[in-house]
C-alpha cells in the first residue's frame, strides 16, 4: 500500500467527520477513564454502558433525543444498583450484573418489538461512519458539558475517587460527587455508544485510564496521558476502520488494547521489564 | 388466545426443553460464581469468545473449540495482567475481555463468512436444530454432573481457599476446573441465548436463590427452579408477543430476583453482623 | 478414626527467605524448630513477616532459599497427611455464606474423605466430638453469620479439631473476642498442647503471651530470638523486635506516686494501658504539667 492509498480515507468527508468525532469522544472517555480506574469502578462503566441501551431504544422509538432517553435509563440503573446493594447481602459485582443484564434485556425486548424503528446493529456496534448531523450536534453538546464539568470539578472528583472519607471530612458533599460521577459516566456512555457501540464503550472507559496508571504516579499527568491515548487511538482507529469494512469500535479498542499491552511490558516504573530488572538487582545485591 | 398453544409446536417444545437444560446448568454455576465473587467473570468470558469463534471458522476447526480456547485465554490473561501490574482484578478483566472482543469484531468484519453475528450475540433459541440439541446435551450433562458431584470441593474453594489448600485439595485444579466448566457452559449456551444474555443466566438465578436460603444445597434447588420457570414462561411470552425469547427469559429472571429482594425480608437484607449478642464462655 | 500421631510432630523452619513481588524481602534467613506439646507465640509488628511465615508453613509461598519441613518432610507431604490446621482471622471469612456450623466443621474432614466428600459415620462422629468440645454442638444448624464473635471463633477452632491436625496455626485468635472466650480458647489450646500438638499463635497481643505460651518466636523479617518465653520475653528483646513502636512505662520514676522502690514496667505495642496504682489512683507516664497532682499526693501521704 503506498502513500496515496493510505490517504484515500481522508478524501471522504464522512471519514474526516468520523475521525474528529471519534477523537473528541475518545478524549472525553479517556479523561473519565482515569477517574474510573482510580475509583475502582471499571465494572460500573461496563454496567452503565449496557444499561443505557433501553433508553436509546425508547428514544429511537418515540423520536426523543438520544441523550435524554439514555441518560434517564443510565441513572435509573445506577439508582437500582445503589438501592439493592445497600439493602441486600449480595456482593456488589452480583448486583451490578443483575441490574445491567436486566436493563440490556429490556432494551433488546423493545428493539425486538419495534424492529422497524430501531437499528440494533448501530446500537450494539455504533455507526459513526454514517452519523447524522443531528447526532453530531448531540455529541458535541454532551462532550462540551462533560468537559466543562470536569474542568471545574476535577479536583473535587479526584479527592472523592482517592479518599471519599477525606472528601467528606473536608465538607464536600460525597453523595453529590458520587451522583455527579455517575451522571458524567452515563452521559459519556451514550456518546461512546454512538461511536463504538454499546459493547465496546466499556473499553473506552477503562483501557486508557488503566494504561495511564501504568505510566505515571501523578494524577494530573495521568489525566493528560489517558486523554491523549483516547484521542490518538480513536482518531487512528476511525481512520483504520476504512480498511476494515467499517468496524470502527473494533479498530479503536484493538488499538487501545495494543497500546495497553506495550505499556504493560515496557512502562518505565511499573512495567514487566522494569520489575524484572528490579528483582534481578535485588538478588545481585 | 390459547396460552398453551406453544406446546403444540415441536420447535417450541425443543426450545423450552433445551433452554431449560441450559438454564439449569447456568443456574448451578451461578450459585458458585455469586459466592466466589466471580459474577462478572461470565460477562468477561462470554465476550471474549468472539475472536475464538471467528478464528476457528477461518481454519475450519469446530467453533466450540475455538470459543472455548478464547474463553480460557481471557480467564488466564486476566490473572496474568493482574499479577504483573498494579491494576485491580476488575480493571484487568475489563481491559482483557474488551480487547479480545474488539479483535473478534475486527476479524469478523475482515473475514467473509456465513456466521450470523446476531445469532452469536443474541442467540437463536427458536431456530435451534437437532444437531445443536445433541451438542448442548453432550456438554451440559457432563458439566452438570461434575459440578454437582464435586460441589463440596467447589464450595470449600469459594468459602475458604486457605482451608482447601491446607487440607491438600487440588486448589489450582479446582480453580481452573471451575473456569473450564464456565467456559464450556457459555460456549454451548451461545446458540440459545447469545453472548450478552448468558451473563444474566450466570448471575441472576444464583443471586435470587442466595436471598432465600442459608444452605447451599437448597440454594442450588431454588436457583435451578427459578431458571426453569423463567425459561418456560419466557419462551411462552416471546411466542405470544413476538419478542426476543432470550430477552424475555432474562427479564423473567430479573423479575423473580426483584420479587425475592422485596419479599425475602429479614433473611435477604444486609450482610449479617454479629446478631448473636452476648458472649458465653466455652 | 485415622489418628495422626501428635507425639511425633515437629516443625523445622530452616533458613527461609521470601521475596515480595516488588523485590523486597518479606523474610530473611528465618530459622527455628518446634516439636510436640508446645504453644508458641509468633510475635512481631505488622509487616514483620508473620503472615508470610504462616503462608510458608502452609505451602502458599515458596521460599527463595531454605525450606520448611514438617516431621522432616516437605510441606506438600504434610498437607497431604492433613497434619496442618489453620484458624483464620474473622475478617477473612464471608459470614453471609450459605453454610451451617456443621458444614463448616465438616470441611475440616475433607482431606480425609473420599473423592465425592460424602461424610461417613467416622466423619460425623469427629464433627460432633469437636463441636461438643468447643461447646457449640447446640448451634450446629445455625447459619454461620448468626453467631457472635466468640462463637464464630470457636466454630473454626472446632474445624481445626475435626481435621485432627497436630500443627495448628492461629492467626490473631483474640481480636474481636471477649475476655471469657479468650480464656476458653486458651484452655482449649492448653489441652491440645498436653495432647502433644504444636500450636503456633500469631499475635501482637503481648500481654497474653506469657499467660499461655511456653515458647516465643520474635520476628522482624529475621528471627530475632526464639526459645522459652521466660528467656525470650525480655525488655531488651521486645524493644529490638518492636523498635519505636513499643510504649514503655517505667513507673518507678515517672509516676506521681511513690512506689517504695518496687519498680513496675509496662510494655505495650498496641494501645496505652490504663494503669491504676496504689489506692486506685491513676498512674501517669509523664510528670510534667501535673505538679499540682504531685503536691496533692504528697499531702495525702
Amino acid at each position: 500500500m503506498d502513500l496515496n492509498d493510505m490517504l484515500i480515507p481522508l478524501h471522504y468527508d464522512y471519514m474526516i467527520k468520523a475521525i474528529w468525532v471519534c477523537a473528541l469522544i475518545g478524549g472525553v472517555c479517556g479523561l473519565l477513564s482515569s477517574f474510573v480506574t482510580l475509583k475502582g469502578w471499571s465494572m460500573m462503566g461496563d454496567a452503565l454502558s449496557h444499561a443505557v441501551v433501553p433508553g436509546v431504544a425508547v428514544a429511537y422509538i418515540f423520536g426523543l433525543p438520544l441523550v435524554l432517553g439514555s441518560f434517564v435509563s443510565g441513572m435509573l440503573a445506577a439508582w437500582a444498583m445503589g438501592v439493592i446493594k445497600t439493602r441486600s447481602k449480595l456482593r456488589e459485582d452480583a448486583v451490578l450484573g443483575i441490574v445491567f443484564t436486566a436493563f440490556f434485556a429490556l432494551g433488546l425486548l423493545l428493539i425486538s418489538l419495534y424492529p422497524a424503528r430501531v437499528d440494533l446493529k448501530s446500537i450494539v456496534f455504533g455507526n459513526v461512519l454514517a452519523i447524522s448531523d443531528g447526532d453530531v450536534r448531540q455529541l458535541l453538546f454532551i462532550s462540551g458539558a462533560v468537559l466543562l464539568v470536569l474542568a471545574m470539578k476535577w479536583r473535587d472528583l479526584l479527592l472523592f475517587c482517592f479518599d471519599a472519607q477525606q472528601a467528606r471530612a473536608m465538607g464536600l458533599r460525597v453523595a453529590w460527587m458520587h451522583a455527579l460521577l455517575l451522571m458524567l459516566l452515563s452521559a459519556t456512555a451514550v456518546a461512546a455508544l454512538i461511536t463504538v457501540g454499546a459493547l465496546l464503550v466499556v473499553a473506552m472507559l477503562i483501557t486508557p485510564g488503566a494504561t495511564a496508571y501504568l505510566l505515571t504516579d501523578r494524577f494530573s499527568r495521568m489525566l493528560g496521558i489517558s486523554a491523549t491515548i483516547g484521542v490518538v487511538t480513536a482518531a487512528l482507529g476511525a481512520y483504520a476502520s476504512y480498511f476494515a469494512n467499517g468496524s470502527t469500535g473494533g479498530c479503536i479498542v484493538t488499538l487501545q488494547t495494543i497500546v495497553f499491552l506495550v505499556c504493560l511490558i515496557v512502562a518505565p516504573k511499573h512495567g514487566l521489564l522494569a520489575r524484572r530488572r528490579r528483582e534481578r538487582r535485588e538478588v545481585v545485591s | 388466545m390459547n396460552w398453551l398453544e406453544p406446546l403444540e409446536y415441536p420447535f417450541l417444545r425443543d426450545a423450552m426443553m433445551i433452554g431449560s437444560l441450559i438454564a439449569v446448568m447456568c443456574a448451578v454455576l451461578s450459585c458458585f460464581l455469586v459466592l466466589r465473587g466471580w459474577s462478572l467473570m461470565g460477562d468477561a468470558v462470554s465476550h471474549s469468545l468472539l475472536p475464538g469463534i471467528v478464528l476457528a471458522y477461518l481454519v475450519g476447526a469446530p467453533l466450540l473449540i475455538g470459543a472455548f480456547l478464547a474463553g480460557l485465554l481471557c480467564a488466564v490473561g486476566t490473572g496474568w495482567v493482574k499479577n504483573i501490574s498494579r491494576l485491580k482484578e476488575d480493571t484487568a478483566m475489563g481491559v482483557v475481555f474488551t480487547g479480545l472482543f474488539a479483535i473478534g469484531l475486527v476479524l469478523f468484519s475482515k473475514v467473509p463468512s456465513d456466521l450470523h453475528l446476531d445469532h452469536i450475540l443474541f442467540g437463536n433459541l427458536l431456530g435451534i436444530g437437532p444437531a445443536e440439541i445433541r451438542e448442548v446435551m453432550w456438554v451440559a450433562f457432563p458439566v452438570l454432573a461434575v459440578l454437582l458431584l464435586k460441589r463440596r470441593d467447589f464450595l470449600l474453594l469459594c468459602f475458604d481457599p486457605v482451608q482447601a489448600r491446607v487440607t491438600a485439595l487440588p486448589v489450582r485444579l479446582l480453580h481452573y476446573g471451575l473456569l473450564v466448566l464456565l467456559s464450556l457452559a457459555i460456549v454451548v449456551s451461545l446458540k440459545a441465548v447469545g453472548i450478552i444474555l448468558v451473563t444474566a443466566m450466570l448471575i441472576t438465578p444464583g443471586a435470587t436463590a442466595f436471598l432465600w436460603s442459608d444452605r447451599f444445597d437448597r440454594m442450588l434447588w431454588i436457583a435451578s427452579a427459578t431458571a426453569v420457570c423463567s425459561t418456560v414462561l419466557g419462551v411462552m411470552i416471546s411466542f405470544h408477543s413476538d419478542a426476543s425469547p432470550a430477552a424475555c427469559i432474562v427479564l423473567f429472571q430479573a423479575a423473580l430476583f426483584a420479587l425475592s429482594w422485596m419479599l425475602a425480608g429479614r433473611r435477604g437484607h444486609r450482610r449479617r453482623e454479629n446478631p448473636g449478642g452476648n458472649e458465653t464462655g466455652i | 478414626m485415622p489418628m495422626n500421631d501428635p507425639l511425633q510432630i515437629r516443625l523445622d523452619v530452616e533458613n527461609i527467605s521470601v521475596m515480595y513481588g516488588n523485590g523486597h524481602a518479606a523474610l530473611e534467613g528465618a530459622s527455628f524448630s518446634l516439636s510436640g506439646g508446645t504453644i508458641c507465640a509468633l510475635v512481631g509488628v505488622n509487616g514483620s513477616g508473620k503472615s508470610t511465615l504462616f503462608k510458608s508453613i502452609m505451602g502458599f509461598v515458596k521460599p527463595r532459599d531454605g525450606m520448611v519441613k514438617i516431621n522432616g518432610q516437605p510441606v506438600r507431604e504434610a498437607l497431604k497427611k492433613h497434619l496442618v490446621a489453620y484458624v483464620p482471622q474473622a475478617e477473612e471469612v464471608d459470614w453471609s455464606f450459605p453454610v451451617s456450623v456443621r458444614d463448616v466443621v465438616m470441611m475440616g474432614r475433607y482431606g480425609a474423605m473420599n473423592f465425592l466428600r460424602i461424610p461417613r459415620a467416622v466423619d460425623r462422629a469427629a464433627v460432633e466430638d469437636s463441636l461438643r468440645r468447643v461447646g457449640m454442638w447446640e448451634f450446629r444448624d445455625r447459619q454461620i453469620g448468626e453467631l457472635s464473635g466468640g462463637q464464630k471463633k470457636r466454630v473454626f477452632l472446632a474445624r481445626a479439631l475435626a481435621q485432627d491436625g497436630c500443627l495448628i496455626l492461629l492467626d490473631e485468635p483474640f481480636t474481636g473476642v471477649d475476655v471469657s472466650t479468650e480464656d476458653a480458647i486458651i484452655d482449649l489450646l492448653r489441652e491440645l498442647r498436653s495432647e502433644g500438638c504444636v500450636v503456633l499463635v500469631s499475635t501482637h497481643n503481648l500481654g497474653s503471651v506469657p499467660e499461655f505460651c511456653d515458647q516465643v518466636v520474635l520476628l522482624n523479617r529475621k528471627v530475632l530470638a526464639h526459645g522459652p518465653t521466660e528467656e525470650i520475653f525480655t525488655e531488651q528483646n521486645l524493644t529490638s523486635a518492636f523498635g519505636g513502636q513499643l510504649r514503655h512505662f517505667h513507673f518507678e520514676q515517672s509516676t506521681i506516686q511513690s512506689h517504695d522502690g518496687r519498680a513496675v514496667k509496662v510494655l505495650t505495642d498496641d494501645e496505652r494501658p490504663l494503669v491504676f496504682g496504689k489506692d486506685g489512683h491513676l498512674e501517669y507516664k509523664n510528670r510534667e504539667g501535673r505538679e499540682d497532682l504531685l503536691k496533692k499526693r504528697k499531702e495525702e501521704l
